[in-house]
């Protein structure tokens, strides 16, 4: 017998997922994935002498003074430079320039599309596309440097899809209008 | 049907034969070639493959740990196995079956790790047989109301339910993963479920969800 509940779980199933990724998470990841597992071999340590002791305080003083310098080193040389700030701000330009032609391109061919009173499911896709949209905005801001190329390479691909589906409904839309008026003419004569 | 319903029908098939489904077979491929380079150590591949997956996975998480902390834990922890044994995957099954899986036993790990799982399974095992019931009207039933009712399970219940109604599990399944006989899920499940229809009936929840 069918059930009510489990039925109605399986035609919803993709919208229960509501819950966003938390920030960070990806970093966190990262972190345990650096880390070294550590080696399971048992490792017999010699029994300690006066010498021993010696040396390991010795060993610490020296790893604890090339540690110092080397974060004095690294704080001198992790100054935000004119060009990274620069380079950052070419990246928004250029998103934030795109977006706008895409965004103007895609209100005017919705309008269009709206005012031919669509059928809800093109609607709907368009949306998820918007989702997507979305996700892949908030995405660029958790990713990794590194990932930034292939999140926008993405996002433009999702503009581009967006728009050539919008064109290509309205054409076919034009094409069965300019169909209609003609059979009528026909119809007449 | 309309001339111009017919062509919004056609527009639309058009659209999901073509995009979508070169789309779809492109993530499909996509997909192998983000896991053999996961299996080289990729940190991009390893970053594309928590994309397609953490959301869907987070979800997972929250369902079974009814805990936003607990499931952020298990996701962390699954996530980090899964790139530490992705050597171990041979494209036998789904790469998303395989995470899933990695997932579901960290889920039922941090669950051990709080000590109610296994209480609230043994417990119930032997409660009353449940009645067939009237369908329940469809106004009760939408994301908001399923989601809280779900919430509201007892743990035991609301594993096996989230695991066999949501996950796509079977009793086998689920049994091999909890441990427990088939006998036990399916029990649990149907217990679930009415437990489920009362909360979904109860004043307190739609009153809450309107």
């Amino acid at each position: 017998m069918s059930d009510q509940i489990e039925d109605w779980i399986a035609e919803h199933r993709a919208a229960l997922d509501t819950k966003a990724i938390p920030k960070g998470l990806w970093d966190r990841i990262q972190n345990n994935l650096d880390e070294k597992v550590p080696a399971t071999r048992l490792i017999v340590l010699p029994k300690p002498t006066y010498k021993s002791w010696y040396r390991a305080a010795a060993a610490a003083i020296l790893l604890l003074g090339v540690g110092m310098g080397a974060g004095w080193w690294m704080r001198d040389n992790q100054r935000v430079t004119p060009t990274t700030i620069a380079s950052n701000m070419k990246f928004s330009d250029d998103l934030i320039t795109a977006e706008k032609f895409y965004d103007e391109k895609i209100n005017i061919k919705v309008a269009e599309l709206e005012a031919r009173n669509p059928d809800p499911s093109v609607m709907a896709d368009l949306k998820q596309l918007d989702e997507v949209q979305i996700e892949l905005r908030h995405e660029l801001e958790i990713a990794p440097r590194s990932s930034h190329e292939e999140i926008l390479k993405t996002l433009m691909e999702n503009y581009q899809n967006k728009l050539s589906i919008l064109e290509r409904v309205l054409e076919y839309s034009e094409q069965n209008v300019k169909n209609k008026s003609n059979r009528r003419q026909n119809e007449s004569l | 049907m309309s001339l111009y319903a017919t062509f919004m029908q056609n527009s639309f098939l058009f659209y999901n034969h073509s995009i979508r489904a070169n789309y779809i077979l492109e993530r499909v491929n996509r997909h192998d070639d983000i896991v053999r380079a996961c299996q080289q150590n990729d940190r991009k591949a390893q970053f594309e493959l928590y994309r397609l997956y953490a959301r869907a996975m987070y979800n997972v998480c929250f369902r079974m740990t009814n805990s936003a902390e607990t499931a952020e834990d298990a996701l962390q922890n699954a996530f980090t196995d899964v790139f530490r044994k992705i050597d171990s995957f041979r494209f036998e099954s789904t790469i998303g079956a395989w995470i899933k899986r990695i997932v579901v036993n960290h889920c039922i790990n941090e669950l051990k790790k709080r000590r109610l799982f296994f209480e609230s399974l043994d417990d119930r095992l032997h409660a009353s047989p449940i009645l067939e019931e009237s369908p329940l009207p469809e106004s009760y039933l939408n994301v908001t109301a399923i989601q809280n009712a779900v919430a509201q399970l007892p743990e035991g219940y609301r594993v096996v339910f989230t695991l066999y109604a949501m996950e796509g599990y079977d009793h086998e399944e689920i049994a091999s993963i909890l441990n427990i006989s088939e006998a036990t899920s399916k029990s649990q499940y149907s217990r679930a479920k009415a437990k489920l229809r009362d909360v979904l009936k109860s004043p307190r929840h739609l009153i809450r969800d309107s």
